[in-house]
C-alpha cells in the first residue's frame, strides 16, 4: 500500500527513456500522472452469452422429445438414475432453462428453447465487478470512469475529500451502448444493484455522465431480443453494498497522432521503483474525448514552463537574467527555448545534455504534469 | 436505539459520512473482496457495515471496513465459536423462526421447529436429545429440506453408523443426491451394498458405465424401432390398394342394397316388358299360359252370356205380348167382377167367358217369364262374377310370375351379395395380417382411406420420433461416452448431500482438502458431542451454516443427586436447590434491581451469591459447553417455591442447608405481614434469600407482590426449554406442555399474565410429593400492544433469560414403549424423557400380556445361589410366581462367574468345544452366557414377538432380538452357544449362511458380529438377532434387548464395559423390553465403590457408579414403580 506523502516524478533521463520506448506509438506529447482512482466494487446483474454444452443441451433435448416429461420418463430416456436426473434439471433450471410444472413435468423455458435453437442462451447472473473512476481533486469536477484491467493499480492511501457518489456509476451503467463502447465500460453490466440509502439524498450528479441517457441499455431480455425473462434471484442485502478502494496508479499519459487506431491518449502504467514503465502495452485507451477524464491537460498554462525552466536553470546556476530573457515556445512534444548566446555558451561549457536535446522537463506542481523535451535555440543570429 | 447501536464494535467507523480519512485509518483488509469481509465480520460488524451503507447511499469505504488479524481474514467459524464459548453471545439476534413444511408428518411440533431453526439459523443450530428421540430423523428432514431448497449440505459424525442410518432414511428421496465418503479403515466391498451404491466411486462407475449401457440399448431398441416403422413403407400401398378394393366393395354392396329395395319394381318391370315383348322371353310361356286360359274362360263366359242374353231378350219379347193382351183382357174381368152389367165389358165378358181364362193364363206366363228373367239375370250376375274370377286368377297368375322373377332376382343379388362379402372378408384377412407388421400402434383403425390417412400420418410422426430418439440415443450415448473424463466433475457439482465422518472427509479425494474446495451451505454433525472443538473449527470452514446434533452431557441429569432427580417430572421436593444458569449475560444475567426495592432490604442484594454449579464433565464436549452457552433452560432459574410456616416462601436462590444459619428475618416496614429472610454470611454482603408470605395470600398475590416489589418474576419451570409461540392474539412463553384447566393466572402488568400450575400435595404413580407450582406459560396480550422482540427484552428484564432460539431439546423417546421409557427415564436420566405414545405394534409386546418392560435375571439365579451358599438371597415375593417381583438382600460380592478371555488358563476353563479359536477380548460369563441362549430360546417362542417381529429388510440397524454384550468374548461365546441350538440357527442367504457364517476346523460354527442373523426356524422366522458389543449397535434398535453385564467378579468392585456412555447406549437400544443379566452381588459391590476405576477415571466411574446404583436400589426394591420392573427368579425370564 502506497503511504500518503510528497509526490514523486520521474528525471529527465528517464523520461528520455521512456519517450524512446513510446516511440513506436507515435507519441505527440507526454504527461506523467500519479492517478488517485476510486476502485468501486459493486454486485453487478450481468448478461452474457453463454454457450450450452453437449450434456446439457441432450438433457434439455431430451424434455422436447415426446410428449411425457415427468421425471420418470425422462429417466427412461437419459437413464443417470433420478437422483442424479433431478440434480441436473435443477441446475438447468437454476439457469432459466427449465421450469417443473405443477404436476411434476419439466418443461423447456422460453430460454431453454432459445437456447436449444442456437445453442447459447445469455446467462444472467450476479457477479462482483471493478470499476475504476480518475479522481480529481478540482472543485466540482466528479470522478470519471476509466477503463482499466485489474491489478495494474496499488492499494493507497486516500485524500482527505475522498467521496465517491454510487449515482455515478449507475449512470454509466444506464449509458447507451455507443456511450459503453467509447468508454470501455463493460457491455455485460445490466444493474448495479445497491441498498436504499437512508438520511438525506445524495447531492445531485453534476459534469458526470447523463442520468437519463441510455435509457434502453436497461432491458437485459429485450437488448437480447428474448421475449420471456431471464430468471435471476434476488441477492440478499448484504451483498449490495459497493465499497470503494482508493488506489493509485503512476502513468504516462501520451498524446498519439489520429489515425493510429484512433485512440488519442494513451495510459501506460509505471513503477516508481526503478521507473519501470510497462510500455508494451497501454493500460488504457481513450478516444477524442480524452479530455472529459483529464481536462487539465487542456488546461496548461505557459507559466509553467516558465517556471520549470526557470527550476532547471536555477539548479544549474545560470544567471537569472539571462534566463528570464529567454522564450518558451510549447510544439507537441518540445518546448522550444529561445536562449540568448551567452547562456548558450555557458550550456556549451558544462556540455548541457540540453544542447543535445536530451533534457526533458516536467511542469506544474499537480498530480498530473506534463513532459517535453527541452530544445535550445539561439535568439542572436 | 439498541445497545449495539450504542456501542460500535470495532473497526468500524459510526460516521455517517466519509470521514477524515488519515494514514491510521485500518486498512488491513485490503485487497480481499467484500465476500470474504463481510462474513468473517462480527454479527455486530456486519450490522453497523450495512446500516453504514445505507446511510452513504449503499456505499462503504476501504477505511470504514473492519480491520483483520495481520492482514489476514479472521478464521469465521474459530472466531464464533470462541466467542459463544466465551459466553459472548450479545451480538446473536434471537431466531424467530417461520414454521416449515416438512416431508415427515410425523413430525412432533418439536421436531418441526428443530427442522425450521436448523434451515432458517444464519449461523448455527444445537439440536440435543437423548438416545431414542428422533434426532437422526429430525437431521433427515433437515438434510431433505435443505436439498429441496437447493442447498449442498454437508453431513458429518464421528461414526460411519450414525452416518449410514441418516442416509438410509434420505437415500431414497428424489431431491437427495447424496455421496457417501468412505471411512478410513473401510473399503467398497466391505459395505452393503445399499450403501456401497452411494459412494462416489459406485455412483461414478453406474453413471459411466449403467448410464452407457442403458443409453447402448436405447440405440439398439431405437434402431429396431426404426426398422420396424421403416417396413410400414412397403405395407401402405398394399393398405392403400386393399382399402380401395374394400372401398368398390362397400360401393357395390350398397348398390346391391339399393337394387333389393326395387327388385319387386324390377320383377314387375320385367313381366311388363315380357308381355309386351315380340320375341322370346322367359316369362313369355307362363304368361301366355295364364292369358290363354284367361281368354278360354272368358270366351266360355261370353257365349253364355249371348245365349242368356237371346233368352231374356225372347222373355222380354214375349213378356210384351203377354202385357199387351193383359192390358186388352185386364177391363173385361174387371167388369165382370165389379158387375158393371151397363158396360160393354161385362157383356163381354158374360158371352165370352174363354177371355178370362186367357187372362188368368197370361197372368201365369206373365208370372213364370218373370221368374225366368230374374234367374237369367242372376245367371249374368254370375256370369260377371265368373269372369272377374277368371280375369283375377290371371292376376293372380301373374303376380305368381312376378314374384317368381323378383325372387330370382334376390336370389341373385344374394349371390352377388355373398361374392363380395366373401371377398371383403379376404380382403379384412390381408389388411389384418399387414396391420400386424406394423404392430398395435401404428396400425389403422379400420380399413378405410380416411382411417388409412389418419394412420399414415400418425405412422409419419412415429417414424419422425423414432428417428429423433435414435438420433437423440446416438448422441446421448456418444455425449456419455466423451464426457466419460469429465462426469467425476460434473458429479461432483451435482452432489448435495455429503456423508463423510469427521475423520474421513479430510483424506476423501474428492471433497477433501485435496480436492477442489467446495463450500457448503450447512453443515449437519450428528454426534456432535464425540467431536473436539479444534475438529469441528477445521470441518465449520467448509459451510456458512451450521447444525449440531448431538446427545446431553450426562450432568444434565444422571449425576445429580436423588432429590434432584426425583424432581424431574415435578415430583419430589420443589424447593432443592438448583443449579444457577450459565453465566452469561444473556441467559444469566441478573435482573436489575427494580426501584421499589429500596426499603424492602436495604442494604441487601437479592441476586444469588452462591448456587451449587453443575456437574460438568471435566472432558465435556464444545458441543456441551456451546449448548450451556447457546441454551436458555428454564429450569435452572434459581427460584423456588414452598410452604413455609402455613404460607408461601418464595426462595430468590438457592440455599444450602449451611448456609441456612446466616438467614436473618425481617418484616417489610409497610406491609408487616411479609417477612424477608436475608442471606448475611460473615464478610459478605446481605442477599435477599427467601419471602415467607402469611398463609391467607395465594399464589397469584405472591407472585404478583413479588412483582410489583422486586420486578423478579419468580419461575418455577419443569421443562429443560422454553417456546415462544406465536398466536394471532397472544404471544406465549411456553414454559410446560399445555395449562391445566385449574392453572391459576397472575396479572404482571398491562397485557401481561402468568399461568401457574398448582400440583397439591398427594401420591402418584407410588410416590408421593409436596405442593408444587410450576409456571405453565407466560403470555403478552397482541392486543396491548406487545410484540416478539419487547416481549423478549420484558422476559429477560423480568426473568433474565433470552431465548437466542438456536437450540431445540427432543425429550420424546418415540423409539420406546411408555412403559420402557419411564423406567429408563428414571434409572438413566433422572426423569429427562417426555413419555412417548404407545406405538401399536409394541402394545402387544407389553401390554397384552402383563409383561414388565425391563426384567433383570440374576445369574446365578437366587435359588441355585441358595444352595452354593451365596450371599445374597430372595427377600420377598409378589404377583404370580415366575413373573412376580422379586427383591433381593443387599449383597457384599460376587459370585466370581466371570473369565478373562485374554488370559489362557482361565480360557481353558470354558467347554472345549467353545474354546476353540476363540479369537474374543474381554470377560466372558459362561453361565450368564447360557441364560441368555435360553432367554432367546424363549422369547423366540413367544407368539406375540413373532407377531410383532417385522423384516429388517435392508435395514441392518433395526433387528428384532439385540443381545448386547458388554465385552466381545461374551459376545462371542454367545453366538457360539446359539450355533449349537437348532431353533437359533441363521436362515441361509440371511446373513447368517453364506455370509457370517464360518466353519471352525472343528465343526464348531460363529456368526460374524456385524450382521444380524435371522432365524431359519418357521416358526422363528422374521425374527432377527443381533448379538454385538454396545458400540456395533450405534444408531440401532431391537424391539427386544437382552443386556449382557458379564462381569462377576468374587471379591472387589468392577466397571463394566468399556465405560458408562456404552452401557447407556446398550440399555437403550430396547423399544420395547429389556431383559439384563448381571451378578447382583458383583452390582452391589460396584454400587457401594466411590472414585476412579480400572480403566474409567473419576468422572466416568461417578456416573457408572450412580447408574449401577440405581439398578441396585431397583433390585431391592426402591425406586422405580414395580409393574415397570421385575426380578426374575430364575436365570430366564
Amino acid at each position: 500500500m502506497t503511504v500518503a506523502g510528497p509526490l514523486v516524478f520521474p528525471g529527465s533521463r528517464v523520461l528520455a527513456g521512456w519517450w524512446q520506448l513510446l516511440a513506436p506509438f507515435q507519441p505527440q506529447a507526454l504527461w506523467v500522472a500519479h492517478l488517485l482512482l476510486h476502485r468501486v466494487e459493486a454486485l453487478a446483474c450481468v448478461s452474457r452469452p453463454r454457450s450450452l454444452d453437449r450434456f446439457a443441451r441432450l438433457v434439455l433435448q431430451a424434455l422436447t422429445l415426446g410428449h411425457e416429461r415427468t421425471l420418470p420418463a425422462l429417466e427412461d430416456r437419459l437413464h443417470l438414475g433420478r437422483q442424479t436426473l433431478y440434480q441436473v434439471l435443477r441446475r438447468l433450471q437454476q439457469e432459466g432453462l427449465v421450469q417443473p410444472g405443477p404436476s411434476g413435468e419439466w418443461q423447456p423455458t422460453g430460454l431453454g428453447r432459445h437456447a436449444l435453437e442456437r445453442d447459447e442462451y445469455p446467462a444472467v447472473g450476479h457477479e462482483r465487478r471493478r470499476f475504476y473512476f480518475v479522481h480529481s481533486s478540482a472543485a466540482g469536477r466528479k470522478p470519471h470512469f476509466l477503463d482499466l484491467p485489474d491489478a495494474i493499480s496499488a492499494p493507497c492511501v486516500a485524500p482527505d475529500d475522498w467521496a465517491f457518489d454510487v449515482g455515478i456509476l449507475q449512470a454509466c451503467v444506464r449509458q447507451p451502448a455507443e456511450w459503453k463502447r467509447r468508454w470501455g465500460f463493460p457491455l455485460d453490466v445490466e444493474e448495479v444493484h445497491t441498498i436504499p440509502r437512508v438520511g438525506p439524498p445524495a447531492d445531485a450528479l453534476e459534469g458526470g455522465p447523463d442520468p437519463n441517457a441510455g435509457a434502453a441499455a436497461d432491458e437485459p431480455a429485450a437488448a437480447l431480443g428474448l421475449p420471456f425473462p431471464t430468471p435471476i434471484p434476488e441477492p440478499p442485502a448484504w451483498q449490495r453494498v459497493i465499497v470503494d478502494w482508493p488506489e493509485h496508479l503512476l502513468s504516462a499519459l501520451v498524446l498519439v497522432a489520429p489515425g493510429s487506431g484512433g485512440e488519442r491518449l494513451l495510459g501506460f502504467a509505471a513503477h516508481t521503483e526503478g521507473w519501470v514503465l510497462q510500455a508494451e502495452r497501454p493500460a488504457f485507451r481513450l478516444g477524442e474525448d480524452w479530455a472529459e477524464v483529464f481536462p487539465e491537460l487542456t488546461e496548461e498554462s505557459p507559466e509553467i514552463w516558465q517556471q520549470a525552466w526557470r527550476a532547471w536553470c536555477q539548479q544549474r546556476k545560470l544567471p537569472l537574467a539571462e534566463v528570464e530573457a529567454c522564450t518558451l515556445q510549447r510544439h507537441g512534444h518540445r518546448l522550444r527555448v529561445g536562449a540568448g548566446k551567452r547562456l548558450i555558451d555557458r550550456l556549451q561549457a558544462v556540455r548541457s545534455q540540453a544542447l543535445r536535446g536530451e533534457v526533458w522537463l516536467l511542469a506544474g506542481s499537480g498530480r498530473i504534469r506534463p513532459a517535453a523535451q527541452l530544445e535550445l535555440v539561439s535568439l542572436t543570429p | 436505539m439498541s445497545q449495539r447501536e450504542r456501542q460500535p464494535s470495532g473497526g468500524v467507523s459510526a460516521a455517517g459520512q466519509p470521514g477524515p480519512l488519515s494514514a491510521a485509518a485500518p486498512l488491513a483488509s485490503a485487497g480481499l473482496p467484500w465476500e470474504e469481509i463481510y462474513p468473517s465480520a462480527s454479527p455486530a460488524q456486519q450490522a453497523e457495515l450495512l446500516a453504514l451503507a445505507a446511510r452513504q447511499g449503499g456505499l462503504v469505504y476501504s477505511h470504514q471496513l473492519p480491520a483483520s488479524a495481520n492482514g489476514l481474514l479472521r478464521d469465521p467459524a474459530r472466531e464464533l465459536l470462541t466467542r459463544l464459548l466465551a459466553g459472548k453471545t450479545d451480538d446473536l439476534e434471537p431466531l424467530h423462526v417461520q414454521p416449515t413444511e416438512v416431508e415427515d408428518a410425523a413430525l412432533d411440533p418439536v421436531q418441526r421447529e428443530a427442522v425450521a431453526k436448523a434451515l432458517q439459523t444464519p449461523d448455527l443450530c444445537l439440536i440435543q436429545g437423548l438416545p431414542g428421540t428422533g434426532k437422526t430423523r429430525v437431521l433427515a428432514e433437515i438434510i431433505t429440506r435443505a436439498a429441496v431448497r437447493g442447498e449442498r449440505v454437508l453431513l458429518l459424525a464421528p461414526h460411519a453408523a450414525t452416518l449410514d442410518r441418516a442416509l438410509h432414511l434420505i437415500r431414497d428421496r428424489e431431491a437427495i443426491y447424496a455421496v457417501r465418503c468412505l471411512d478410513r479403515e473401510e473399503n467398497p466391498e466391505s459395505l452393503p451394498p445399499s450403501l456401497r451404491e452411494l459412494t462416489f466411486a459406485e455412483r461414478l462407475r453406474r453413471l459411466r458405465e449403467d448410464t452407457l449401457e442403458a443409453a447402448r440399448r436405447d440405440i439398439q431398441a431405437a434402431e429396431a424401432r426404426s426398422a420396424q416403422l421403416a417396413r410400414g413403407e412397403l405395407l401402405w400401398p398394399r393398405l392403400e390398394e386393399l382399402a380401395e378394393r374394400r372401398r368398390q366393395l362397400d360401393e357395390q354392396l350398397d348398390a346391391l342394397r339399393d337394387c333389393r329395395g326395387q327388385v319387386a319394381d324390377l320383377a314387375e318391370q320385367e313381366v311388363r316388358q315380357a308381355e309386351s315383348a315380340t320375341g322370346d322371353h322367359p316369362l313369355r310361356p307362363a304368361l301366355d299360359a295364364l292369358r290363354l286360359e284367361l281368354n278360354e274362360s272368358l270366351a266360355r263366359i261370353e257365349k253364355v252370356r249371348e245365349d242368356l242374353t237371346a233368352q231374356v231378350k225372347e222373355h222380354e219379347r214375349e213378356q210384351a205380348m203377354l202385357a199387351a193382351e193383359l192390358d186388352r183382357l185386364r177391363p173385361l174381368a174387371e167388369a165382370k167382377q165389379s158387375g158393371r152389367w151397363w158396360t160393354f165389358a161385362w157383356w163381354r165378358a158374360v158371352f165370352s167367358r174363354t177371355q178370362l181364362a186367357r187372362l188368368a193364363a197370361c197372368e201365369a206366363r206373365l208370372g213364370q217369364l218373370g221368374e225366368a228373367l230374374n234367374r237369367l239375370k242372376e245367371e249374368a250376375r254370375r256370369l260377371d262374377k265368373d269372369k272377374e274370377r277368371s280375369e283375377q286368377v290371371f292376376q293372380e297368375g301373374r303376380a305368381r310370375v312376378v314374384e317368381s322373377a323378383a325372387a330370382r332376382r334376390r336370389a341373385e343379388l344374394d349371390d352377388e351379395e355373398a361374392a363380395l362379402r366373401h371377398e371383403a372378408a379376404l380382403i379384412q384377412e390381408k389388411w389384418q395380417a399387414a396391420c400386424q407388421e406394423f404392430g398395435s400402434e401404428a396400425a389403422p383403425t379400420a380399413p378405410t382411406p380416411a382411417a388409412l390417412r389418419a394412420a399414415r400420418e400418425a405412422w409419419q410422426q412415429r417414424v419422425r420420433e423414432a428417428e429423433e430418439r435414435r438420433a437423440f440415443a446416438r448422441q446421448w450415448a456418444a455425449c456419455l461416452e466423451e464426457s466419460a473424463a469429465t462426469l467425476a466433475n460434473r458429479m461432483r457439482e451435482y452432489v448435495n448431500v455429503v456423508a463423510a465422518t469427521t475423520g474421513s472427509l479430510a483424506a476423501d479425494e474428492h471433497f477433501g482438502d485435496a480436492a477442489a474446495p467446495l463450500l457448503f451451505d450447512l453443515l449437519v454433525l450428528e454426534g456432535a458431542n464425540q467431536v473436539t472443538e479444534s475438529e469441528f473449527v477445521n470441518l465449520a470452514r467448509r459451510a456458512r451454516r451450521w447444525v449440531l446434533v448431538g446427545e446431553p452431557a450426562p450432568e444434565e441429569g444422571d449425576l445429580e443427586g436423588e432429590g434432584q432427580a426425583t424432581d424431574r417430572k415435578g415430583k419430589g421436593d420443589p424447593a432443592r436447590p438448583s443449579p444457577p444458569l450459565p453465566s452469561r449475560g444473556t441467559a444469566a444475567a441478573p435482573p436489575a434491581p427494580a426501584s421499589g426495592e429500596k426499603g424492602k432490604g436495604e442494604g441487601t442484594s437479592r441476586r444469588p451469591v452462591s448456587a451449587r454449579s453443575p456437574i460438568i464433565d471435566p472432558r465435556a464436549s464444545f458441543f456441551q459447553r456451546l449448548w450451556h452457552q447457546l441454551h436458555c433452560d428454564p429450569r435452572r432459574l434459581p427460584y423456588a417455591w414452598v410452604h413455609d410456616k402455613d404460607g408461601l416462601c418464595c426462595r430468590l436462590r438457592p440455599l444450602p442447608p449451611e448456609q441456612r444459619p446466616w438467614l436473618e428475618c425481617e418484616r417489610v416496614a409497610d406491609f408487616p405481614d411479609v417477612e424477608l429472610r436475608i442471606l448475611a454470611p460473615p464478610r459478605t454482603p446481605p442477599v435477599l434469600a427467601e419471602v415467607v408470605f402469611p398463609p391467607w395470600m395465594s399464589i397469584a398475590q405472591a407472585k404478583a407482590y413479588i412483582f410489583h416489589e422486586l420486578a423478579e418474576l419468580p419461575v418455577r419451570a419443569e421443562r429443560h426449554s422454553l417456546r415462544w409461540l406465536e398466536q394471532p392474539e397472544r404471544l406465549v412463553l411456553s414454559l410446560a406442555d399445555s395449562p391445566p384447566a385449574d392453572a391459576v393466572p397472575v396479572v404482571l402488568g398491562h397485557g401481561v399474565r402468568e399461568w401457574v400450575a398448582v400440583r397439591t400435595a398427594g401420591s402418584e404413580g407410588g410416590e408421593s410429593h409436596p405442593t408444587s407450582w410450576h409456571t405453565c406459560l407466560v403470555e403478552f396480550d397482541r392486543r396491548a400492544g406487545w410484540h416478539r422482540r419487547q416481549a423478549e427484552e420484558w422476559v429477560q428484564q423480568h426473568l433474565g433469560i433470552r431465548d437466542l432460539g438456536r437450540t431445540v431439546r427432543l425429550d420424546i423417546p418415540y423409539r420406546m414403549h411408555p412403559e420402557l421409557a419411564a423406567f429408563l427415564s428414571d434409572w438413566l436420566f433422572a426423569g429427562a424423557y417426555d413419555l412417548p405414545p404407545a406405538a401399536p405394534e409394541l402394545a402387544p409386546l407389553l401390554s397384552g400380556n402383563g409383561t414388565p418392560a425391563v426384567q433383570f435375571v440374576p445369574v446365578p439365579s437366587p435359588a441355585a445361589d441358595r444352595s452354593s451358599r451365596r450371599r445374597s438371597e430372595v427377600a420377598a415375593r409378589s404377583g404370580d410366581g415366575r413373573r412376580g417381583t422379586v427383591m433381593l438382600r443387599p449383597a457384599k460380592a460376587g459370585a466370581g462367574l466371570e473369565l478373562d478371555a485374554g488370559d489362557p488358563r482361565h480360557r481353558d476353563r470354558l467347554p472345549a468345544e467353545l474354546r476353540a479359536d476363540f479369537s474374543g477380548t474381554g470377560f466372558v460369563n459362561y453361565l450368564e452366557a447360557q441364560a441368555v441362549v435360553r432367554t432367546l430360546q424363549a422369547l423366540i417362542a413367544d407368539p406375540a414377538l413373532q407377531a410383532a417381529a417385522q423384516p429388517c429388510g435392508d435395514d441392518p440397524h433395526r433387528v428384532t432380538i439385540g443381545v448386547l454384550a458388554l465385552y466381545p468374548a461374551q459376545a462371542e461365546l454367545i453366538r457360539r452357544l446359539m450355533a449349537r441350538v437348532p431353533s437359533l440357527a441363521p436362515l441361509p442367504g440371511r446373513h447368517g449362511d453364506t455370509e457370517t457364517r464360518r466353519q471352525g476346523e472343528d465343526g464348531s460354527c460363529s456368526v460374524s458380529p456385524c450382521l444380524p442373523v435371522s432365524l431359519s426356524s418357521s416358526r422363528s422366522k422374521g425374527i432377527t438377532i443381533k448379538v454385538d458389543v454396545p458400540a456395533a449397535f450405534r444408531e440401532g434398535e431391537c424391539l427386544v434387548g437382552l443386556v449382557s453385564l458379564t462381569r462377576s467378579h468374587s471379591h472387589r468392585a468392577v466397571s463394566f464395559g468399556e465405560g458408562p456412555d456404552l452401557l447407556v447406549r446398550a440399555l437403550t437400544r430396547a423399544r420395547a423390553r429389556l431383559i439384563i443379566f448381571g451378578d447382583p452381588g458383583t452390582l452391589a459391590r460396584r454400587a457401594q465403590w466411590q472414585g476412579a476405576l480400572d480403566h474409567l477415571d473419576e468422572f466416568a466411574s461417578a456416573w457408572e457408579q450412580r447408574l449401577i446404583s440405581r439398578l441396585v436400589g431397583y433390585l431391592h426394591g426402591q425406586g422405580a414403580p414395580s409393574p415397570r420392573f421385575q426380578l426374575c427368579e430364575g436365570s430366564a425370564p
